[in-house]
């Protein structure tokens, strides 16, 4: 008799506990979070509470997206996933007329140059974070610069905790400016010694220099600005680093990190850690590498197994190359074309996307994407399942 | 029936240790002590020193017990051969294993993902939790309501609030 009544016990979905209903929702992608949200009142409690409970500084791209934008002055921008092709239509008001800095867990960084005198010799722009899929927006003070700049932030309990501008057009030097969301301006930060020499480098090295040289003329502006917690990590165009901690105001070179001697490689951040990614010429051998840090002023570059990445997705540029080896069994990497890979590699034709697939050792071209990139299309981090 | 037992054990009658485990229904189940103690939260009760002899299940009826069990045994065994026998083959028995268990219905599941958390078993919490994720994957709202049996308890007002601020995921 018992038997029976437990066979017809009933199973109570709408009352599932918080706990059980994240562990669902770390394994499902922003959108089906959203559908989630919408399917009862006790659904929705739970992940609306999601990115407070778990939060989340890291990167998390499991699916390439992409930004399309069709015409920067309309307040519509497209998402497309370049392995699933699924495509959203995002309309926000803050889109019209804004380009991306950097994009982290749904999370843009957006700039919109405001309209100035001809007289005034700076530009100045309109800085903010938005998020469109659960409809966020963080305003930041204005900027003034006349050079071209990057930018990238923090997140704290899934919200804009700090955002950090460079200024990496002057080879020879590196100024940052640091802003919370509620300050009132940007606060200014410069090493007080030199990193980024060429010159010297070139005396040090002798024909190395040519190198670096000729590589600089390919991407003239290719440097890397990472923020991981309280450092701010920035590369020079060879791979040669130093930090800043904004927590104690201090700038720390690493003389001891050995530059790129080749081609000088990718670099992003992944977990929390800094990895470098340097494909041969065809990119049909890859390398990852980590920074290790090995004391105050030394690091270097330890290389990662190939099992170590094979569940990884990384962006390394919004606008030039994303690495997925999120499919299992099948590697594959979606490649911008632009700039530095047009005359050193076998991929460059035009702008499109090629898929590489490391198994069979084939290149497709992807129909739809060749189409995205008649337009101008960026990649984004949006928050994908943080669990395998 | 389930494979319920209710008599004590011997403890010379096997070499490795056994345990008996009670469900919310008041029957027994005799298991091994190595599959008891997938049971991260059994675990505790044993080093707590509750584990003396018969450990109560309050939240777990007899029939959900026994698929837990059945999960728990399997286990055991996989992770016994795949340090004999090496990663590889194990792993690949463990995944067809799996999707053979967990191909169950809704309220199936239900109770199991339950009974997983009560007893802290996480890879069933981890095997149940990806099922219901694979089930509402490319699901609208309504689906998942009627898969899952749950009411639509929002007001009107809220509904439409909720479709316009989200109006990109439901085109």
């Amino acid at each position: 008799m018992s038997s029976n009544d437990e066979e017809k016990e009933a199973a109570h979905w709408s009352e599932l506990p918080s706990e059980l209903l994240w562990m669902f929702a770390e394994r499902l992608s922003f959108v089906e979070n959203v559908k989630m949200a919408s399917v009862c009142n006790n659904w929705r409690h739970a992940i609306q509470s999601l990115s407070v409970v778990k939060p989340q500084d890291t990167h998390s791209h499991c699916e390439p997206w992409m930004m399309v934008i069709k015409n920067i002055n309309s307040n519509e921008r497209e998402f497309v996933s370049a392995s699933t092709k699924e495509k959203y239509t995002f309309s926000h008001g803050d889109f019209r007329g804004a380009d991306l800095l950097s994009s982290k867990q749904g999370w843009l960084l957006l700039r919109r140059l405001k309209s100035s005198p001809p007289s005034e010799p700076e530009c100045c722009y309109t800085i903010f974070l938005v998020n469109p899929i659960f409809e966020g927006k963080t305003p930041m003070p204005n900027f003034n610069c006349t050079r071209l700049f990057h930018g990238v932030f923090t997140l704290v309990d899934g919200n804009p905790h700090c955002v950090v501008l460079a200024d990496f057009c002057k080879v020879t030097e590196v100024t940052l400016w640091i802003a919370r969301p509620d300050d009132a301006a940007w606060t200014k930060h410069q090493p007080s010694f030199n990193k980024f020499n060429y010159y010297e480098l070139a005396i040090a090295t002798g024909s190395y220099y040519r190198e670096v040289r000729d590589w600089k003329k390919l991407c003239s502006s290719c440097h890397y600005l990472i923020v991981i917690g309280q450092y701010v990590y920035c590369f020079d165009a060879i791979g040669r680093c130093c930090i800043f901690d904004m927590v104690g105001l201090v700038w720390r070179g690493i003389p001891g990190l050995e530059p790129c001697t080749e081609s000088p490689g990718y670099i992003t951040e992944n977990k929390g850690k800094i990895v470098l990614f340097k494909p041969n010429n065809k990119f049909t051998e890859l390398c990852f590498f980590k920074l290790k840090h090995l004391g105050a002023t030394t690091a270097r570059w330890l290389k990662m197994r190939d099992y170590d990445m094979e569940d990884e997705c990384l962006i390394f540029s919004k606008n030039l190359l994303f690495v997925n080896a999120k499919l299992r069994g099948v590697k594959e990497f979606y490649l911008l074309k632009h700039g530095v890979l047009r005359k050193k590699s076998v991929w460059a034709r035009g702008s499109s996307i090629q898929v590489h697939n490391l198994m069979d050792e084939k290149n497709r071209d992807e129909d739809l994407l060749v189409d995205l990139l008649s337009q101008h299309s960026v990649w984004v981090d949006l928050p994908g399942p943080s669990v395998n | 029936m389930a494979s319920s037992s209710s008599s004590l054990p011997s403890p010379s009658s096997s070499s490795s240790k056994k345990f008996i485990l009670r469900s919310s229904d008041g029957k027994h189940f005799e298991v091994d002590e190595a599959v008891a103690l997938q049971s991260e939260m059994i675990k505790q009760m044993v080093e707590d020193g509750f584990g003396g002899d018969v450990i109560p299940l309050l939240n777990v009826s007899s029939i959900v017990l026994s698929k837990v069990i059945d999960y728990c045994k399997k286990h055991v065994e996989l992770d016994f051969k795949k340090k004999m026998d090496g990663d590889n083959e194990a792993h690949e028995e463990i995944k067809n294993w799996d999707s053979e268990y967990i191909n169950v219905g809704v309220d199936e599941l239900y109770h199991l993902i339950m009974a997983a958390n009560y007893l802290h078993i996480k890879g069933l919490l981890d095997l149940t939790c990806q099922k219901v994720a694979d089930i509402i994957k490319g699901k609208q709202p309504e689906q998942i309501r009627k898969i899952f049996n749950i009411e639509n308890d929002f007001t009107p007002e809220e509904e439409q609030e909720i479709r316009k601020e989200h109006s990109w995921a439901f085109e």
